[in-house]
Formats: C-alpha cells, structure tokens, sequence
C-alpha cells in the first residue's frame, strides 16, 4: 500500500495534480475549524447557514462544535401545529346511505386540509433553524422510516404529527428503542396495513418493509421470504383509534384476540407464546425481541445499511454498491456504540473524513436545501415554497413511495434546473434592493471589499468558493463595469448595493456550483 | 444519426467499439441490417397509458358467454356495439371508442393495414403493483425478487452507447411531460429532455449556462459539477434545435383538444420540422379504474376515445407531411386488469394485456387470440402469450438496426419475435431465436370435465372458521371462509332451540377465494348455532357467545 501510494504522489507531483483521494479516517479532526470548515458544516446540518452563528464557530473545535449543534436540537421546543392535534372524527361506518358518504368526504376533507397545515408547520421550522441538527435528522428519519400522509388511505394528521414528534424525541437515542417504537407508531401501523394485520389474515407489507427499507435492506441472503411472513405473524394485533366511538383517541393498542398464538420462527430464533396475551407481555416478546432478534442475527447488514444512510445524507449520497472504507469503519463503530445515533453522527460529523476539503461541496442539493437555503435569508411566504417543493417533487410527509425519495442527480434534469433558476429569479425579484442591501451589510464580511464580498457569497451560497478566474468574472459583474475602489462609496447606499448584488446573485443562479453543497 | 455514431450502434458488441478504424470497413464483421451507408432515421413513438388499461373491454371477447354473464355482469361492453373487425370467427371485437378519430380512428387504421392488435402482452410472475410494474416494463428486465434494483430503462441503456462524443444536433429522445422516466434513464446520466412547450424551452435554454466549464481537477466535487453542467448545456443546446423544428414544421391535420393530442401534435410538427429524435414518448394517464369504469360513456370508454383520435390524427398527419415510412408507434401499459369485476363496478390489477402498434410500416393484423383462449394461472389472473420483451427486441433490431449482441447485451437473453415473425413489416425472421411459447388449449365449457375451472371438478368443500369461539363478551368474531367455488353466501343465526335470531350476512355474490368477514351474534350469553348457505350448500357451525 506504501509503496503505491508513494508512486503515486510521486507522479502526481511529476504532472502537478492534486491528490484528490479523500481521508477516510473516522478519527477526530485535530485542528480547529476554519470559515470554510464551518460553513461546510452547517451546510450539511442545517436547511440553511446563518452567517452571523456560521462566525460564532470559527475556532471551535469540531467535536465541540457538533456538540453544540446537538444540543441546541435537544433543547429545541416544538410548537403546536395550526390544528387541533386531539380532535376525534365521527365514523362514517355506523352511518348509513348519504350520511356515510359525506361523513366519509368530510373525514378526507379535514385529513387533507390538516396535514397540509402541518407540511406548512414543518417548511416554517425547516426554515428557520439555523443552529441545531433537528429539522437535518428529523428529516433524515423521516425519509428513512417513510410514512406517505397521503398513501392509500388519506392518514389523519393527528398521526402524521405524532409520528413527527416521535422522529424528534428519538432521532438521537439508540436504534433499536426507535424501530420499536416504530413499528408500533399509529401513522406506521395505518400506512403498512400493520393496523390490519391479525392472525387469520397477516398482512405482510410493514414486515417486509421492515426488513428490506427500515433495518437489514436489500441484498443476497439478507432475509428470506419465510421470514418475512413469520415476522408479520409476530407483529400481529396493534390497532390505532381515531373515531369517536373506539375509545382511546391516537395511542396505539393490542387487540389480544387478533395475536397470533402460533409459533413463529424469524431468522432461526423461535417466537413462543408462553405468557399471557397482554399488551405489555406482547410488546415485550414480540416487538422488542422481534428488534432484538434483528439486530443480533443481522448486525452486519444492519450496521452498514444504516451507516451508509448516515454517509449519504451528511457526506455524499451517490448510492454505491459496495461500502466504502469509511462506512465500514462508521458501522462498525454504529455496533460497538450500542446503536447509539448521537454518538455514531458525532463522530462521523467531527472526523477527518467529514472535514476533508475533497468532501466539501459535492452534495447535489435536493429542492429542500435547494429552496430553503436560499429563501431563508430572505423574505418569502411559506405557502409559495411549499408550492415549489411540491413542484420539484419533495413534499414533506408525503414521498412518492414507500421507498422514500431516490435523491443525488434525479433532482437535477432538464426540467428542473431551468425551473429552479426561474424559481430563484422570481424570488429575487420579490425582494426590495435596499433590504437586499442592508442583508449583505448586515451578514457578509468585508462588505465594504467588493472581492472579498463576492468571495463570501459565494461561500454562502456556492458548492465551494470559485477559483479566481471564475471569482473575477463574478467580481466583474457585482461592479458592473465600476472599478472596484468606488465600490465602497457605491455600497453605503444599501439600495445601490442591494441592485448590484441581485445582478451578482442572477449570474450565481446559472452557475453548476449553485446547486451544489 | 451521425454515421460513426451508428457504426459504434451496430458493431458486434460494445467491447468492440475501440477497435472499429473509420474508413476502411469489413463490411462482413457487421450484423447489422443496414447498409453502411444508410442513415437510419426510424422513429419510435411509445405511448404510455398509465394505470393499466382494461385490455379486455378494449378487444372485447365477443363469443365468450362467460365475459357477459360470469366475469363482468355488470360492465361488459354489449355486443351489439361493439365493432366487428379482423376475423369474426376468431370471437373479438373492438370497443366502440376505437372507432373514434380521423377516418374511423384505430379501427379504421387497422382497415387500412395499419394497426397490429398484439393480445396478451406481459411477463413471467408478473408484479401487480403500479410502481414496481412499471419500472419492470420501462427497464425491460424481470428483477429476480422484488428487492432487485431496476435502475435503468431499456432505451436508457440503448442511447447509452453514443456517449462520449459532443452532445449530437437533436436530443436522442424525448418525453413530453415534466417527470424524468426510467424509461430513458442511462447508467450515469438520462438520455432524454423533458418538453412540454418549445417556446418556454427555447426561453429556459436561454437561461441556463451555455458554457462547457473546465474546472481542471479530478474530484468528487468536479464530477458532480460537470454532472449539473452537462444538464444545463443540454437544455441549452436542444431547446434551439427543438425550437427550429418546431417553427420550420407544420401540422396538417386536425387534432382533438385534449391532453394526448396536443402531445401527439407536437412530435408530429417537430418530426416535420426534421428533429432527429429517435424516440418520443407521450402519455394519457387515468386507466386505473379501480372504480366506476364506466360503461359506453364512462371513464375508460373516454380514455380510449381519446386514445384513438389522436393516434388516428397523427398517423393521418404523419403522412400527409410524408413521413410515414419511418415512424411507428406502440402503446404500453403496465398491466392489464383481471377478467372479474369488482364491487365498486370496477376492475382490478391484472396481467396479459393487449398492446398496439401503429404505422404503415406495421403489419396491419392480429397476433393472439381472443382472452377467451388465454388460461388463468390463479383464480383471478390470465397467462401472457407474449414476452413484452420481444417487442423490445424486434424495435431494437430490426427498426433501429442494432446487432442482436448488442441487443442481446440491453434486454438481457434473447426471445421469440411475435409468432415467430414480428409485428414489424421489415422483420427478418431469424431461427436462432428462442420459438414463441406455446399456451395449452383451453377448454372454457363450464360443463366440460376438461376445464379445470368447472365446479364440477372442484373436490374441495367450502371452508368456514369462526374465531375467537368463544367470542368475546360483545359477540364479535371473524369468519375465516374459503370458497373454492364463487357462491352465493348468506349467513343465519340460531339459538340452540332452533329459534332464528336473525341474519348475519345478508345474500352476498363471493368469487373463490378467502375473505375475513367481522360479524356480531346476536342475543345473549350460551350456544348459538350459523347456518351458513353457499349456493346449494349447507353449513352449521356452532358459536358460543362468553
């Protein structure tokens, strides 16, 4: 290994190229962060980089620094969502003829119009978080254990925002409490048909997701059809409530007489019904050994397929086929962690690899962080982005299956990048030159230095700065044919520079790197 | 299609591509069907119906009494309207929208040797799920598990092999819509734009960087960069082209006012306007008629309506601007729909469904039979006759001149062309194929000891279940029933003094199969007997409610 790798430096010194290899140790930088350093950071923990916190970073240390980022998530409070989270719905079940029918319309209704407020509700948050990973990793679980509010059924929004709230409480905690919790959350069980599942006829279909989307994944010898039909056989009998007349309203139940009393038997572990069929009994040798029984037989696959999730929503998502060095080490390190998530992207977020300059800026921005980390800085109603992000295809709570979105290059095609730089036209066009003005002022260094200035844009709103020649072309356009030394003179008047910027921005808007993170 | 970029098409297998020297060629080491020297400009027009269209209510199996009063009482198209065509004695008839359209529309194109009815298209172990069927028939692989990635498209793979060179005059394919398809969908990049209106594509081609932008390293970073640039350079370079096709060509025939026409128009105008597009795909979305399928007014005998005036008004148009030696459309869709209707006088998921192709350069008859003839492989689905997968293999090789290792390479394996000789007016027939599968006779006479599905030949009894018993505190339970014959089920309840405590279920029509049904007795605590009735049958189970 020595040996070729001296060779190659050797020659790469030869011809004069940089050695692009990335780092790919997981061990903990050691150095303290520079601008470029954390605005990398918060550009993959957050929607969107606040300059002014970005600067607050600067010379920490990166443990300290994604620490930071963790507690702020933890002691974040959540407001309620614009609708009533506990309101029971009249079922159309025990009406009759026309009463059934509009009672049903007007359940769809209010099942619609709800979850819309809490997309809405989520953009808003999504948008305005700037210093924690909550909105990154609520994300990420939510893409991770998908739950569509609009599936096949419409599901009530009561569900869909506890689910929410049940990603925020456990999106640090250690993964196996989460897939048992899970499994048994209310949206869960009615978008899998887990509410459907007893023991005369299983419904497989949150047993193979399960297994193939939200633990082990796909692959050779990863889990046999046999189990997933044992496994849906052992998650039998929990139903959710949310009509008037069904007692408990949104808070999952066993319903004994529906659990299967069969033996099971899942990845070779047998499942025997010796105890009564209570709630709590069932929970415990069913859901949680069912958890326990994946994690200890699959640890491998489980461990990798997690860690590469990890490894493509914070570093790189190109989907690959074999697991890097890096994403063996992070899953290896997953295990040993206890499947601990905090500690696990902790270290990933605070390591060499993370922080290697051959990492920073290749992430192809989806429509969220597209939207997002660009409208948050400036003055944009939440309903005309939640029209664009549905436009581009990523509605939050309602992914275009259960297989969540596919990511890295689909979100960029011929349709979507010129649509992205009308989209981002008309949201400039939108703000007044003089706030345009007072923003840069206010957020960007070295504002009266017009290089520098466009230098900082770009940091902000680019994959990378740009190499010179391409920094002058964009400092060209910002004066606009000025020489750069009345560029000072010029930016007092905030609406003046507010029009220069918005020429600086329209040119960024067509650039490769604008898309790019 | 530059010629090297043809060649490059037609070598024997992609490996070989290096080693092809310009100029002097052996002719003899190609297996192509073109000369050399010809330019293939053949184009394919694929038709998407998305939702699974009702291939059965589209060519009607008019003599089978079975579909009038077994499989769809309620939603067969009656006989008297429907459209005699082909051979009558082979028992089919269109439906009456296919009459619908220029000159007669699909019925008169296949009059005028111009449509082949290709019936009981699909594919081994078919999948029934809309998202998974599709992405089947748009990679043209049969994934062995439905955890099997299918990350490309069969045409994806095709147009793959023309790159590494500039970006060619016109984009090799286009979707007329605004979501990428997988269809398209090549190893790194999609080998097709998205184009719904010209004009505002010519006007985002302006939008977007138009530069090819050197970054002068080798990185992660720069290949993602080049990724969004190439993207951006593509809309810029074919929203001229588009639009110089689009203004140089001109519609001559009329077209209907609705969404697949307009579609349809379109590709017509920039194929007169002398886009060198391969493949253009259009689409008419709304056949998943799970629900109120309508009969002769209804939601699919709309759809089909449209789908024949505007093939019709561009077949008609094709030809008026004298193109139609080199264009030919087929239809797809990614299943069809069971013969039994549903309770929501609909249908469901099925398989074997028939598929279209229009142009003069088709042949202009039927390939298969009527689904009468098709056998079920369970209690609710038909077997295909035809490997979607030939018509792959026929368009690939014989409309665009691929080789078949080139061919073989893109649809993985080898098939049969349509009964052996392929819907294709210049197929050569090539006995090296695999021979088309042979279905076994069908026998539908429900009498016949020789059919399978007669009730008299079923050995099994009807199976009834009922648990928890005994029930719960409220006299709720399920019943677990299996029927091996479709009944008529109804379900009384007595007490143990013979006393009828009242109806369950009321006479309800079951197909085969199982059914879970939640039921409450009625009265109090003790024994109770159900007298459960399935056509002439008779069960007594006994319940006690706790």
């Amino acid at each position: 290994m020595a040996i070729v790798t001296n060779r190659r430096s050797f020659f790469e010194t030869l011809l004069g190229q940089t050695n692009t290899r990335a780092i790919q140790s997981l061990d903990e930088l050691d150095r303290p962060l520079n601008k470029v350093d954390v605005y990398h950071l918060l550009k993959r923990c957050c929607f969107s980089v606040d300059p002014l916190y970005a600067k607050s970073l600067i010379g920490k240390n990166a443990k300290v620094a994604v620490t930071e980022l963790i507690n702020n998530a933890k002691n974040k409070t959540i407001p309620l969502p614009p609708f009533d989270v506990n309101q029971a719905f009249i079922s159309p079940e025990n009406l009759a003829g026309d009463a059934k029918a509009k009672q049903r319309e007007a359940n769809l209704t209010a099942h619609f119009e709800q979850n819309k407020l809490l997309v809405s509700w989520w953009l808003d948050l999504m948008k305005g978080d700037k210093n924690s990973l909550s909105e990154k990793l609520t994300f990420l679980w939510h893409s991770h254990f998908t739950t569509q509010y609009e599936g096949n059924e419409p599901i009530p929004a009561q569900f869909i925002y506890r689910q929410n709230l049940l990603f925020r409480k456990q999106y640090l905690s250690d993964f196996k409490a989460f897939l048992e919790k899970v499994t048994i959350d209310g949206a869960m069980l009615l978008y899998l048909n887990g509410s459907s599942n007893n023991r005369l006829a299983a419904n497989e279909n949150y047993a193979r997701e399960l297994l193939e989307l939200f633990s082990v994944g796909i692959g050779e010898g990863h889990y046999s059809e046999e189990d997933i039909r044992e496994a849906a056989k052992v998650l039998t009998a929990w139903r959710v409530n949310y009509y008037t007349d069904g007692g408990e309203l949104y808070k999952p139940f066993l319903d004994p007489a529906l659990f299967s009393t069969d033996q099971k038997t899942v990845f070779d572990v047998s499942f025997t019904v010796d105890y009564t069929v209570n709630q709590e009994n069932v929970y415990k040798n069913s859901i949680q050994k069912l958890m326990a029984v994946i994690l200890d037989k699959k640890t491998r696959e489980v461990s990798h397929f997690l860690a590469q999730k990890f490894y493509n929503t914070f570093v790189y998502s190109k989907p690959q086929d074999q697991p890097t060095e890096t994403v063996t080490q992070l899953a290896y390190f997953f295990v040993s962690s206890g499947y601990n998530i905090q500690t696990t992207i902790i270290k990933l977020l605070s390591s060499k690899h993370f922080f290697d300059e051959s990492n920073y800026g290749i992430q192809i921005k989806s429509p969220l962080e597209n939207l997002l980390g660009f409208a948050a800085h400036f003055d944009v109603e939440t309903e005309k982005l939640y029209k664009w992000v549905v436009n581009f295809g990523q509605e939050p709570l309602n992914p275009p299956n259960v297989s969540g979105w596919k990511g890295y290059r689909s979100w960029i095609n011929t349709k979507s990048l010129p649509t992205y730089i009308f989209v981002f036209n008309e949201i400039l066009k939108e703000q007044n030159d003089e706030s345009l003005g007072n923003w840069a002022f206010k957020n960007m260094d070295n504002y009266d230095d017009s290089y520098m200035l466009v230098e900082n844009i770009t940091l902000l709103f680019l994959g990378k700065i740009p190499d010179e020649l391409r920094l002058e072309k964009l400092h060209k356009v910002l004066l606009g044919g000025a020489p750069y030394y009345e560029w000072p003179e010029l930016a007092q008047n905030k609406s003046n520079a507010g029009i220069r910027i918005k020429v600086l921005l329209k040119e960024m808007f067509r650039m490769p790197d604008f898309y790019l993170a | 299609m530059k010629r090297r970029s043809f060649i490059k098409n037609s070598s024997v297998g992609l490996g070989a591509v290096s080693q092809i020297k310009l100029g002097k060629l052996d002719v003899s080491s190609f297996d192509s069907l073109y000369k050399v020297e010809e330019e293939n400009e053949n184009i394919l027009i694929i038709v998407q119906l998305f939702g699974g269209n009702d291939g059965i209510n589209t060519i009607i199996p008019k003599e089978w009494p079975d579909y009038y009063n077994r499989f769809r009482p309620k939603l067969h198209i009656p006989q008297d309207k429907s459209i005699a065509y082909d051979d009558p004695a082979k028992g089919m008839a269109m439906h009456p929208s296919l009459k619908d359209g220029i000159k007669e529309g699909m019925y008169g194109l296949f009059k005028d040797g111009k449509l082949s009815v290709i019936q009981g298209v699909g594919y081994h172990n078919p999948n029934l799920s809309h998202f998974r069927s599709t992405d089947i028939w748009f990679s043209g692989i049969i994934p062995a598990n439905d955890g099997q990635s299918l990350p490309t498209g069969w045409l994806g793979r095709y147009f793959d092999q023309y790159q590494n060179q500039e970006l060619p005059d016109s984009p090799y394919c286009i979707h007329v819509g605004d979501t990428p398809l997988l269809l398209f969908q090549g190893d790194e990049i999609e080998n097709a734009i998205l184009l719904e209106n010209p004009d505002d594509f010519f006007e985002q081609g302006k939008s977007v960087e138009s530069e090819k932008i050197v970054l002068g390293e080798q990185s992660l970073f720069s290949k993602e960069f080049d990724y969004v640039n190439d993207v951006g350079l593509k809309v810029n370079h074919f929203s001229k082209s588009v639009k110089t096709a689009f203004d140089k060509g001109a519609n001559k025939q009329n077209y209907a006012e609705d969404s697949l026409s307009n579609q349809l128009k379109l590709v017509a105008r920039l194929i007169d306007g002398g886009l060198k597009t391969k493949v253009y795909s259009v689409s008419l979305g709304g056949f998943d008629t799970h629900g109120d399928q309508g009969l002769l007014d209804g939601l699919h005998s709309k759809l089909l309506s449209q789908l024949s005036s505007a093939v019709s008004s561009f077949q008609a148009d094709i030809e008026s601007m004298g193109h139609a030696k080199k264009v030919i459309g087929i239809t797809v869709s990614e299943f069809g729909r069971r013969p039994y209707e549903n309770a929501s006088l609909g249908t469901d998921h099925g398989t074997a469904n028939v598929m279209f192709a229009f142009g003069e350069e088709v042949k202009g008859k039927v390939f298969g039979t009527s689904v009468a003839q098709l056998p079920f492989f369970d209690a609710e689905n038909l077997v295909y006759r035809y490997d979607f997968r030939s018509i792959y293999q026929e368009i690939l090789r014989s409309w665009f001149g691929a080789s078949p290792t080139v061919t073989e390479n893109i649809i993985s394996g080898t098939f049969a062309y349509i009964d052996g000789e392929g819907f294709i007016k210049q197929t050569v027939k090539d006995t090296t194929l695999p021979p088309q599968l042979v279905l076994p006779e069908i026998n539908n006479d429900s009498k016949s000891p020789n059919n399978p599905s007669s009730p008299y030949n079923v050995e099994k009894q009807d199976i009834f279940q009922v648990f928890p018993n005994p029930t719960t505190p409220d006299g709720k339970f399920i019943l677990r029933m299996i029927l091996f014959v479709g009944a008529d089920v109804e379900i009384t309840q007595f007490n143990i003094k013979g006393i009828p405590m009242g109806t369950l279920l009321k006479k309800k029509t079951y197909r085969v199969g199982g059914y879970i049904l939640n039921l409450e007795l009625n009265g109090g605590h003790g024994l109770h007997f159900l007298h459960i009735k399935a056509n002439n049958r008779n069960h007594f189970i006994k319940v006690m409610r706790a």
